[in-house]
């Protein structure tokens, strides 16, 4: 079974609320992915989510992520190198969102 | 041009195999090698690993307590060995007994090696655990090359090493070279490790999603048992992962019956051959509304070439990955 992590912390006075995931995204557990987004964006303009500890994800958590760009100032931390970065870069869900690289 | 490696405490990978010398044929450090050094006196240490035009790979390694003789017989040896792809020739060609060589040659599914002075073989694979090969002497020994078997060339001692290579054949060469370097610590060696192409992968699973973490921790162990690096192992993944969870999710559509997906994986001259196959129906980006474009567009992308097929029967999507130096 695919297993994730996602781990939710509420917006602060200068922060927007965060999701810090870890784990495998596939169709098998998207839909978690994307309410664990939702829930913690909890109508915020702006969410940041940190996949850096993402061992793999695909275009299936592409769209999700695209879904919530739509509507929400999103996000994305991504390590320098790797399948993700590229994802992201080919997707094009670097134009419509924010991507800071950290090793 | 000639690279040196004399008593310096670099770490050879990045000093592999400088061959352009306008030698044909010639290429730097293929796919499956990891080579590791540490200095001992100030001797000259050297090692090539040489592609040739036939496919055929050939390895010298050495040392010498004199830094001139060591590469003078460098570089006797490797022209001969680039000329005749034979051991025990090239061996020949080194100066002085004093010198401690190795000179071998993958051919398919053999290797053929022979040596002199302080200088060893040991193999393992999936069916034996490690074991020093018969001692490298003047003689030509050729040993057969079992699927996934690791092969460790030395100068220095192998009976400590061999232990490293114990049940090491889902670990990647990179990690068994250096545990090898750790059970030789202290000592001056040259080790050269190959890791022999693994079984071809086939997988099959029901397109649900349940089964893609399934196949794709499969095809994870498999591409680390081959040798493949993280990053091009990662593009790997995510290649394969779309177009499984294409035929996942779009192949069942419309499909009479249960679909099956088949996914194989191959390495073989140095280029993994995958490919996804199912027996649903194909479904043109354009009759999907969404995203669905992206899959096609990041498999191309994540590898050298990506073909697909569809029939009546099913849809199968054929990629190569080139494992470049």
């Amino acid at each position: 079974m695919t297993d994730a992590r996602f781990a939710a912390t509420a917006a602060s006075a200068d922060q927007p609320p965060l999701v810090v995931v870890s784990g495998d995204i596939d169709l098998a557990n998207v839909d978690e992915f994307e309410k664990a987004m939702v829930r913690a964006c909890n109508g915020s303009a702006a969410l940041t989510v940190d996949l850096t500890e993402v061992s793999y994800c695909d275009s299936v958590a592409v769209r999700a992520l695209f879904t919530l760009a739509a509507g929400t100032a999103l996000t994305m931390i991504v390590k320098p190198v790797g399948h993700i970065k590229t994802l992201l870069g080919i997707s094009g869900l670097d134009r419509v969102a924010t991507v800071i690289t950290r090793a | 041009m000639v690279d040196e490696v004399l008593g310096s405490g670099s770490d050879i990978r990045a000093q592999t195999a400088p061959t352009s010398n306008g030698t044909p044929g010639a290429v730097v450090a293929p796919h499956g090698f990891s080579v590791r050094y540490s200095p001992g006196a100030p001797i000259g240490h050297w090692h090539d690993v040489i592609v040739m035009e036939d496919g055929r790979t050939g390895i010298l390694i050495g040392r010498c307590a004199d830094a001139d003789i060591a590469r003078q017989s460098r570089s006797a040896a490797r022209s001969v060995l680039l000329a005749t792809a034979d051991p025990v020739r090239a061996l020949d060609r080194v100066l002085g007994s004093s010198a401690s060589v190795l000179c071998a040659v993958i051919d398919g599914e053999k290797i053929g090696y022979s040596g002199h002075g302080d200088s060893n073989a040991a193999m393992s694979g999936p069916d034996a655990p490690g074991s020093i090969l018969s001692p490298a002497d003047a003689r030509l020994r050729v040993v057969d090359l079992t699927p996934g078997a690791t092969v460790l060339l030395c100068t220095g001692p192998a009976g400590p090493a061999a232990a490293a290579l114990d049940r090491c054949e889902s670990v990647h060469p990179d990690q068994v070279a250096d545990e090898v370097m750790n059970q030789l610590a202290g000592a001056a060696v040259t080790a050269v490790l190959y890791r022999h192409p693994p079984e071809p992968l086939t997988i099959t699973l029901a397109a649900q999603p349940a089964g893609l973490a399934v196949s794709r921790g499969r095809l994870r162990r498999w591409l680390e048992s081959a040798g493949v690096d993280a990053e091009v192992g990662g593009d790997v993944l995510l290649a394969v992962g779309e177009a499984t969870a294409n035929a996942t999710e779009h192949a069942v559509i419309g499909a009479t019956g249960d679909v099956a997906i088949t996914v194989t994986a191959a390495l073989i001259g140095g280029r993994l051959r995958l490919a996804v196959s199912d027996n649903g129906v194909w479904k043109p980006a354009s009759a999907l509304p969404g995203h669905r474009g992206h899959g096609i567009r990041l498999i191309n992308a994540l590898v050298d070439s990506a073909e697909l097929t569809t029939t009546p029967e099913g849809t199968t999507v054929e990629m190569v990955k080139e494992l470049r130096p």
